[in-house]
């Protein structure tokens, strides 16, 4: 039964891969979420962006996380950065261990999955359509939602809400 | 792209080796322990055994208020009155373009009406990102928990008005907080909308009754809204004094009617053109005039306030009156005529008198 908490899977990866983990700065909520109090400190393991196939590597390999559950991205507008985390669960069962990276707003540009998942593929795809993480090395990296011409990636929050973003836009 | 495969996990199941018929008992052993097991709720998901899942189409998980899925549209419960008032901030933030609005038109002037004639979202093409819910000044769309939208009819998804009309009691029961939030100024500009809205136009399709009830509102007050102040003015109360005023008002015009209308008479054939109905007129507006300043007069001294007001314009009436009188004494008339003027005059200046004292 595998128990590895947040906690433990930092430490094996600060001895292992020396340089991959960060320390996780707080970060600002705007508006702030429900019941939120104060600046969101995250409990998981924020990677290093370039050492991120090193470290998934690791927790398959070495600690038997084999299954990568999701990928998803949140955008922290006030602190200009997004923040994409890997899900991870050992086929055994228990909790799921999730490895972060943080990645500037513009140009954010990180390292494929998907040669060693291939189930990575549609999520890093999504990843890109939506918020415009750049995954190198994935050997497919189209729009999946929108259709290829289409400007600008809507689930940013900086995407415009309000008024004629395509109509005429070409004119 | 070369995909590295052969990384194969051998599971440990701990087995070691086994005499004839323990296989057998081990393998009970473990369908034993999965039945019991199942008694137990698991609910941390960090043991391996218990009941890790709900029967789902007969429970469900329940979902968090701000879930969001595919976008519906509102409508009071009340009134039937949909949200919507067509304002397009949805269609233009939707960054798929899957959402087409035709704003209705009132059938009799042709103008354009705060509320939407036909709403279509597709939602095979909608990612449900929510941005419309979050472009709408009306809070009139909102993101819907229902995720069972599998279908073999893909025409189907693409979800007219009628398709997307949700009660907002169906939003409060799914997100309350979010809807407390937002009601009170949403209710507010529904009513705004509500009133530049005519006959029975973004009341949702299906509600008839709601449609019925409507139309016999609008109807009763067309009904009730012209006799309105013609019936306020006779039924008042003595005491009460703005019909007074209106009345005395009324007067002293129907007594500049009369007194206009008489010169213009009296220039070309004035003894023919002066008929009694004329004179009749006069003499009736003239009496309207004393009855009104009679009925100022008599108004108690607790408003006094007012009373100045009241006494202009009794005076107003009766010098109007006699002005009438005097034109219509002017005219060669016959002698009834004569009589009738001078007597609404006398009683006009009277009525003044009396006010005055």
């Amino acid at each position: 039964m595998p128990l590895l908490s947040a906690e433990e899977l930092r430490t094996r990866l600060g001895r292992d891969l020396p340089g991959a983990v960060l320390e996780a700065a707080p970060l600002q909520i705007v508006p702030p979420a429900h019941g939120s109090k104060g600046p969101f400190v995250t409990t998981d393991v924020l990677v290093e962006p370039t050492r991120l196939l090193d470290a998934a590597l690791y927790l398959r390999d070495q600690v038997g996380y084999t299954y990568l559950s999701d990928i998803a991205v949140v955008d922290y507008l006030t602190d200009n950065l997004l923040e994409v985390v890997y899900r991870f669960y050992h086929l055994d069962g228990g909790p799921s261990l999730a490895l972060k990276v943080r990645l500037p707003r513009e140009n954010p540009e990180l390292a494929s999955l998907t040669p060693h998942w291939p189930g990575a593929n549609f999520h890093e795809r999504e990843a890109y359509d939506l918020y415009g993480v750049v995954f190198t090395g994935h050997p497919f990296l189209r729009r999946i939602y929108m259709w290829d011409e289409f400007e600008g990636f809507p689930m940013r929050k900086d995407f415009p809400k309000q008024g004629d973003k395509y109509i005429g836009a070409e004119e | 792209m070369d995909i590295q495969r052969g990384n194969i996990i051998v599971m440990d199941r701990r087995r070691g080796t086994l005499r004839a018929g323990q296989g057998l008992l081990q393998g009970l052993k473990v369908v034993w322990d999965h039945w019991v097991g199942s008694f137990r709720k698991n609910d941390n998901f960090s043991q391996i055994h218990g009941t890790f899942t709900i029967e789902y189409p007969d429970e469900r998980m329940k979902l968090p208020q701000a879930y969001r899925n595919m976008p519906v549209l509102l409508y009071d419960d009340e009134t039937g009155q949909e949200l919507c008032t067509a304002c397009y901030q949805c269609a233009r933030a939707c960054p798929p373009e899957v959402i087409h609005i035709t704003q209705a038109k009132d059938p009799n002037t042709g103008k354009m009406v705060p509320a939407s004639l036909e709403f279509i979202i597709e939602y095979d093409a909608c990612m449900s990102c929510g941005l419309c819910a979050e472009a709408c000044p009306f809070d009139a769309i909102k993101m819907d928990h229902f995720y069972e939208l599998s279908t073999d009819n893909r025409m189907g998804l693409m979800q007219r008005k009628a398709d997307l009309n949700r009660p907002v009691s169906y939003y409060t029961s799914i997100a309350p907080d979010l809807w407390d939030e937002v009601k009170e100024g949403a209710m507010k500009k529904l009513q705004g909308s509500i009133k530049r809205r005519p006959d029975v136009i973004g009341i949702a399709g299906h509600l008839s009754e709601k449609i019925a009830a409507r139309r016999r509102q609008l109807a009763a007050e067309a009904a009730a809204s012209p006799p309105a102040p013609v019936a306020a003015a006779p039924a008042a109360p003595a005491g009460k004094l703005s019909p007074e005023e209106k009345a005395a008002k009324l007067a002293a015009m129907r007594a500049a009617k009369a007194g206009g209308a008489e010169p213009a008479a009296e220039a070309p054939a004035p003894a023919a053109e002066l008929s009694p109905a004329d004179a009749k007129a006069a003499k009736l507006a003239a009496i309207k005039a004393a009855n009104a300043a009679k009925k100022a007069a008599e108004s108690p001294a607790a408003e006094v306030p007012a009373a100045p007001l009241d006494e202009k314009a009794a005076k107003l009436a009766a010098i109007r009156a006699a002005n009438a009188a005097k034109a219509a004494a002017e005219a060669p008339a016959a002698p009834l005529d004569e009589k009738a003027a001078k007597l609404a005059a006398i009683r006009a200046a009277n009525a003044a008198k009396k006010k005055s004292e």
